[in-house]
């Protein structure tokens, strides 16, 4: 079902993608034909993670949004940050608990993409440090047992804990297109590997904001997102 | 720009593709250790070293319709995990059809215990932990078939060896 839901926001995500390169198709046709000096923008793109939102409307186990921003400081190179909140409900046959809390990332990105004239796109790397606070309900369990004999033993005294963090370290692959004059569509994917980890006493860090699913055995998690930006142009060089 | 970026996305599609489905950790392994069952042996009780299997032995909860039926030596029950106390009916030769010499006869065994839960991972969410294991029998109007009990744990917590020896 969440599987389900993932690659639907996902299609929708590369409709939306798809047919905003070819918008720049156009664009980029006029840009070359009419302006053939050579354009660099320096400034600060700001932009909302479009993901998050529409899996709040799909997904009832989910609420979240991200601002996301950068700052070109050289040619090449991004200033990076994400701050975002997420609440998230995990639901195993075994245990049901919901995570709620606050994240920032920030690092920079790399843009190895070479530019046509007055083109301002980028295909980048990106590293993010990232740190999250949150707290974790565990809202009902069961006792595990290997029989049937006896009905199942399924508690529903909630229990709380709170501030739990997490800290970790992130790499990003991903686009920046320019749709129209200064709208910028994005796209990545993250994968993470976890630095510290706050364990509630007597339970597990089931999911972490900002970082995700926690996963049994193995310290890393995965993620992606959508952006829709704006960059407010400092200077042109 | 635009072939490149489709090339992009679609590397994009892949990956996101393959990391959301990782789903590993959903189901309880079998070998991971949960809540423990009771696990007793049962002894010559004129002849304490050497084993005598139980037969026809049904072991049911009072006031439970069914229950679990075993033929060897050694079998493994479980503890209630809501409450503190379980109390079983041990009926030997319980299919009285086979051999009219022995007929059924019935033990209540009560077993009484302190728990605690521990969080075991995410697919197995909690199993209980028993402590100060004790017991109290009662053979009732057709007398007892149980000679003795003995605990040798009293924390019921793993399935390496037998924490209670019965003798008949």
């Amino acid at each position: 079902m969440m599987q389900q839901q993932h690659i639907f926001v996902f299609f929708i995500s590369l409709w939306l993608g798809l047919a905003a390169s070819n918008l720049l198709a156009q664009e980029e046709v006029v840009i070359i034909d009419s302006i053939p000096a050579k354009t660099q923008y320096y400034g600060l793109r700001i932009g909302v993670d479009i993901a998050k939102p529409l899996r709040t409307l799909l997904d009832d186990d989910y609420s979240g949004f991200e601002i996301t921003g950068d700052f070109r400081i050289k040619d090449r190179y991004y200033l990076a940050a994400e701050i975002g909140n997420e609440n998230r409900i995990t639901d195993l046959p075994n245990i049901n608990s919901t995570s709620t809390g606050s994240y920032i990332k920030a690092g920079f990105n790399y843009n190895a993409y070479d530019n046509w004239l007055g083109m301002n796109n980028l295909i980048y790397a990106g590293v993010r440090g990232g740190f999250s606070t949150f707290s974790q309900d565990l809202n009902s369990y069961t006792i595990y047992t290997t029989t049937d004999l006896f009905e199942d033993d399924t508690r529903t005294d909630s229990r709380s804990f709170s501030g739990l963090s997490a800290s970790w370290l992130e790499f990003q692959l991903g686009v920046q297109v320019e749709l129209f004059s200064n709208i910028y569509l994005g796209a990545n994917v993250q994968i993470k590997r976890s630095i510290t980890n706050t364990e509630p006493d007597g339970f597990e860090n089931l999911f972490i904001p900002g970082f995700g699913k926690t996963t049994d055995g193995s310290s890393f998690g995965v993620g992606y997102s959508y952006t829709l930006s704006y960059l407010i142009p400092f200077f042109k060089r | 720009m635009i072939k490149t970026t489709f090339k992009i996305l679609g590397v994009l599609a892949v990956l996101t593709i393959l990391l959301v489905s990782c789903e590993r950790d959903d189901i309880c392994a079998e070998s991971t250790p949960t809540t423990a069952l009771l696990i007793i042996r049962f002894y010559d009780a004129d002849n304490p070293t050497e084993f005598k299997a139980a037969s026809d032995l049904v072991v049911a909860e009072v006031g439970a319709s069914t229950g679990l039926i075993f033929t060897g030596d050694s079998i493994a029950i479980p503890l209630r995990t809501d409450i503190d106390i379980t109390t079983y009916r041990f009926t030997n030769n319980a299919n009285a059809d086979i051999d009219a010499d022995n007929p059924p006869n019935e033990d209540l065994i009560n077993f009484d215990y302190i728990r605690t839960e521990e969080y075991v991972s995410k697919a197995c969410g909690f199993r209980s932990l028993y402590e100060q294991l004790g017991i109290a029998r009662d053979g009732q109007d057709d007398g007892s078939w149980i000679r003795e009990l003995i605990i040798d744990n009293t924390s019921v917590n793993d399935a390496t060896a037998a924490h209670i020896r019965i003798f008949h």
